[in-house]
C-alpha cells in the first residue's frame, strides 16, 4: 500500500515539475520566474548581517515566546476546519480504497513538507550563516521547527473540531482576550502605573523556565554555532516525533470530523454551499433590477466578501488584541494614540498585502470564466467590473483604518503637524481609490496574462502557492509604484506639504490611476476575450 | 452482494438517512431513486466506507464495512457523481495507481481495454483537466473496474453525458452485472434507470418509501406500461406532507 502512495507522490512531483518547466518555455513565465529567483538571491545577500545572524543566541527567549504565542493562538482562536482536509481527488480515490487510514494521513503530512521545505529555504536565505556547515545546521533546525509547528497546528485543529473541546477553548480564548483588553483599559485609565518591560521580562528566570518546552524546537534553528547543537537537534527531533504520533492519535479520534470537512469542501467545489460561507446573509446593498451590467458583477463580488464566515470577527479580534498588547508594552501614549498607531500600521500592511488576500475579482472568477464570457458584455466592461470589485473592497478597508488612525493620532505629538490637519485625511481618502485601483490592476493583469500562476495562488498550503504569492506581492509593489510615479513626480514639497498640496496629491494619484486603468483595461479586456478555455479550465 | 442493515446517518441534529435496509444480489442492478436531498449520496458514501454510519452497518460481499473496512473496500468500487482526479497524474497513471492500490500487478490488459473501447484511451498521457466530462467518466469507470469488484456503487453515472457516452456506460454496467457484480446506482434519469435496473429503492427524506421490481410496484398502483416517471411521482405523492 505504501508503494501505491509513494507512486502517487512521486509521479505527481515529477509531472508537476514537467508542467512547470514546460510553462517556463513561454517568455512571459520565464521572465517573471527569473525575476522571482533574482529577488530570492537579493534577499540572500541583503538579509540580516552574517555576524548578527550567527550570534542569535540572545534571540532564543523571544523566539520561544513567539512559539508559545503561535501555539496558544492556534488552540484558542485557530480554525480546526482545514486541519487535515482531504482533497477532492483523495476523497474520490483514497477514502473508498483499501488504504489504511494512517497511510493516508502520512501522505497528507508529506504534502505539508513541501511548504515547510520551501519556507526553510527562504528563512535560511534571510538568516545567512557564517559557513556552509552552519548553514546546513540552520536549515535542519528551521525545518524541524516549522515541521513541529505545522504538526501542532494540525493536531490542535483536529482536537478543536470536537464540539465540546471547541466550546471550552472558545471560552478560554474569550477569557484571555478579555483579560488582555481589561489590562489595557486599566493601563489607559491610569490605574496600572507600570508598563510591561518586555526585554527585562524575557530575561527573568521564571519566564525562562516557563518557556523551556517552547525553546526546545527553536534552539537548533537559532544557536547553530554552539558545541551542543547535535544533542539539541536530537531533542527537537524527539518533540517532532511526538507530534507525528499525536496527529495520528488525534486524526483517529476525530476521523469523522475530518471526513465531514473534506466532503463539505468537495460538495462546495461541486456546486454545494462551501463551508466558509454564511447562509442567509443579506448582501451589503440590494441589487437594482435595472442598470449597467457591470454593477451586477461588482454586486456579486461584494456579496462574496460580505458572506465570508467569521472574516470581520477575526479582523476585529486581531486588531483589538494587538492594540491591547501595544498599550501594555508602551506607556507613553494616550489610549486613542495606541489605537491610532496600530491602525496606521495596519493601513500600510493592508495596502501592501491586501491585494494578495482580497481576491473578489477576476482571480476568483477564473474558474467560471466560460459562464462570464457568455454574458452580453465586452471583455473591457467585464475586466473593469472585476477590477472595481476588489479595488472597492480594499479602498473601504483601508479608508476605515485610515480614519481610525487619523482620529487616534491627531492629538499625538509623535506625528508631524501636517498629518493632524483635515487636509491630510481628505488627501489620503482621495488617494486610496487610485492606489487600490493600481495594485488591483497589477493583480488582475496577472490573472489575464498568467492564468496558471493565478490559479495556483488561490490554493493555500502549497509551496507553489507560497512562491507565487511572494512574487505577487513583489510585482504589485514594484509595478504599482512605477504606475503611480507620474502622480508623485508632478508634485513638489511633499516633505512638509500644505493643505492644497495634500489634496492635490490625493486627487492626482487617483486621476493618474483612473487614466492608466482605463487604458490598461481596454487592452486586458481584449486579452480576456481571447483567453482559451477548455472544459471550464483556462489554458 | 451489497447489504445495508438499518443504516442511519445523522448530520448534527438532522437525520439524513434513517434505518435503511436492503440487499443487492450478485449480478443485480438496483436503482437508488429519490428527490434531491433524499439521502442517496449519503447512503452510497456510507456503503463505500467514506462516511461512518451513526447506526447500523453494511456488508460488501459478506465483509462488514465497520468491522473490517479494508476487506470490504477490497471488494467494492465507488464512482461519485462528479469524479475528481489528481491534478498531476495522467490518464494511464491514474489506472496504474488504482491498480497498485488494489494489488493488481499487470495493468496492461486494462490499458488495452481502455484504448480499444473508450475515447479516453486515445489520450493516455493527458492530464484530467484536458479531458471532457465524458472522458473523465470513462476513466473513473475504468479505474473502478480495474480490480473486478464484487460491488459497484455509482452515483449519478449518466448525468451530463452525450448519447454515445451514455450507451458506453450502460454497456459497461451491463457487462459488470453479467460478470456477477452487484450494482447499486443512483440517478435522476428515470428512463435510463428503467432500462438498466431490475429493482428500485425509493428514498424520501432518508427513509425508504418503496422497494421492489419496477413491474411489481407499477402493478400495485395500476400503472403497468406507464413510464417510470409516473410511478416515481405517484409513490412520492403518497408520502408528501
Amino acid at each position: 500500500m505504501t508503494s501505491a502512495l509513494a507512486y502517487l507522490a512521486r509521479r505527481s512531483a515529477v509531472n508537476a515539475s514537467r508542467v512547470l518547466l514546460r510553462r517556463m518555455r513561454e517568455p512571459r513565465y520565464f521572465v517573471t520566474g527569473a525575476a522571482g529567483l533574482a529577488w530570492l538571491a537579493f534577499l540572500g545577500r541583503a538579509g540580516v548581517p552574517r555576524a548578527q545572524a550567527a550570534d542569535a543566541e540572545g534571540a532564543l527567549p523571544a523566539a520561544a515566546l513567539g512559539v508559545l504565542v503561535f501555539v496558544t493562538w492556534g488552540w484558542l482562536f485557530g480554525s480546526g476546519a482545514r486541519a487535515l482536509t482531504f482533497s477532492p481527488a483523495e476523497v474520490t480515490w483514497l477514502l473508498p480504497a483499501p488504504v489504511p487510514r494512517p497511510a493516508v494521513v502520512n501522505l497528507k503530512l508529506l504534502r505539508v513538507q513541501a511548504l515547510v521545505l520551501l519556507n526553510s529555504v527562504l528563512w535560511v536565505l534571510l538568516l545567512p550563516s557564517p559557513d556552509p556547515g552552519s548553514m546546513l545546521r540552520r536549515m535542519a533546525g528551521i525545518w524541524c521547527l516549522l515541521s513541529t509547528l505545522a504538526l501542532h497546528r494540525i493536531g490542535a485543529g483536529l482536537t478543536r473540531s470536537r464540539a465540546a473541546a471547541s466550546r471550552w477553548l472558545r471560552l478560554g480564548g474569550a477569557v484571555i482576550a478579555g483579560v488582555l483588553v481589561g489590562l489595557a483599559l486599566l493601563a489607559a485609565s491610569g490605574m496600572v502605573t507600570a508598563p510591561l518591560h518586555v526585554a527585562a521580562w524575557l530575561e527573568s528566570p521564571t519566564l525562562r523556565m516557563l518557556l523551556t518546552p517552547f525553546a526546545v524546537p527553536v534552539r537548533p534553528a537559532i544557536a547553530i554555532t554552539g558545541p551542543g547543537w547535535w544533542s539539541e537537534m536530537l531533542a527537537a527531533l524527539l518533540v517532532l516525533g511526538l507530534h507525528v504520533v499525536w496527529v495520528h492519535v488525534a486524526e483517529h479520534a476525530h476521523a469523522d470530523a475530518s471526513v465531514m470537512q473534506s466532503l463539505a469542501h468537495l460538495d462546495g467545489a461541486s456546486g454545494g454551499t462551501p463551508a466558509m460561507l454564511r447562509r442567509g446573509t443579506a448582501p451589503i446593498v440590494p441589487l437594482a433590477a435595472t442598470g449597467p451590467a457591470a454593477f451586477a458583477i461588482i454586486w456579486k463580488n461584494s456579496a462574496s466578501v460580505a458572506r465570508r464566515r467569521g472574516l470581520l470577527g477575526a479582523v476585529l479580534l486581531w486588531l483589538v488584541l494587538c492594540t491591547a498588547v501595544e498599550m501594555l508594552v508602551r506607556f507613553d501614549r494616550s489610549a486613542a494614540g495606541y489605537v491610532g498607531a496600530f491602525a496606521a500600521t495596519w493601513v500600510g500592511f493592508v495596502l501592501c498585502t491586501g491585494p494578495q488576500f482580497i481576491r473578489n475579482d477576476l482571480r476568483n472568477d477564473l474558474p467560471h470564466l466560460a459562464a462570464l464570457r457568455a454574458l452580453p458584455m465586452h471583455g473591457r466592461t467585464l475586466m473593469a467590473a472585476e477590477l472595481a470589485s476588489s479595488a472597492l473592497t480594499l479602498t473601504t478597508l483601508a479608508a476605515a483604518l485610515t480614519v481610525v488612525a487619523w482620529l487616534g493620532l491627531r492629538e499625538s505629538a509623535d506625528v508631524p503637524a501636517w498629518f493632524r490637519t483635515g487636509h491630510a485625511l481628505l488627501g489620503a481618502l482621495l488617494a486610496l481609490p487610485g492606489f487600490s485601483l493600481i495594485v488591483m490592476l497589477v493583480q488582475n493583469a496577472g490573472a489575464v496574462l498568467f492564468p496558471d500562476w493565478t490559479a495556483m495562488t488561490g490554493r493555500s498550503g502549497s509551496a507553489a502557492a507560497l512562491g507565487t504569492n511572494l512574487l505577487g506581492v513583489l510585482a504589485t509593489l514594484i509595478l504599482g509604484s512605477l504606475l503611480l510615479l507620474p502622480a508623485l513626480v508632478l508634485l513638489p514639497e511633499l516633505t512638509d506639504p500644505s493643505g492644497r498640496v495634500m489634496l492635490g496629491t490625493g486627487l492626482m494619484i487617483s486621476t493618474v490611476a483612473i487614466v492608466e486603468c482605463w487604458l490598461a483595461v481596454g487592452w486586458l479586456g481584449g486579452r480576456l476575450e481571447r483567453l482559451e478555455i477548455t472544459d471550464g479550465v483556462v489554458i | 452482494m451489497i447489504e445495508a442493515v438499518a443504516l442511519s446517518r445523522r448530520y448534527g441534529g438532522r437525520l439524513a438517512v434513517r434505518a435503511l435496509s436492503f440487499t443487492v444480489r450478485p449480478g443485480e442492478v438496483v436503482g437508488l431513486l429519490g428527490p434531491n436531498g433524499a439521502g442517496k449520496t449519503t447512503t452510497l458514501r456510507m456503503l463505500a466506507g467514506v462516511l461512518r454510519p451513526t447506526e447500523g452497518t453494511a456488508r460488501i460481499a459478506g465483509q462488514d464495512i465497520l468491522e473490517d473496512p479494508l476487506a470490504a473496500k477490497r471488494r467494492l468500487a465507488f464512482v461519485p457523481d462528479e469524479p475528481r482526479f489528481f491534478d498531476y497524474l495522467t490518464v494511464q497513471e491514474h489506472l496504474r495507481f488504482v491498480a497498485r492500490v488494489h494489488g493488481i500487478t499487470d495493468v496492461r490488459p486494462h490499458l488495452e481495454r481502455l484504448v480499444q473501447h473508450t475515447t479516453v484511451g486515445a489520450r493516455l498521457d493527458a492530464f484530467p483537466a484536458e479531458l471532457s466530462r465524458g472522458m473523465r467518466q470513462e476513466l473513473a469507470l475504468a479505474c473502478a473496474l480495474v480490480h473486478e469488484p464484487a460491488a459497484l456503487l455509482l452515483d449519478e453515472p449518466l448525468t451530463g453525458l452525450d448519447p454515445i457516452a451514455i450507451r458506453r456506460t450502460k454497456d459497461v454496467v451491463r457487462a459488470a452485472a453479467a460478470r456477477g457484480t452487484a450494482i447499486l446506482l443512483s440517478s435522476h434519469l428515470l428512463h435510463l434507470v428503467a432500462e438498466l435496473c431490475e429493482r428500485i429503492i425509493l428514498l424520501r427524506r432518508g427513509v425508504s418509501v418503496a422497494q421492489g421490481t419496477i413491474a411489481d410496484l407499477a402493478r400495485d398502483r395500476a400503472l403497468e406500461g406507464r413510464p417510470l416517471e409516473e410511478l416515481f411521482v405517484s409513490l412520492l405523492a403518497d408520502e408528501a406532507p
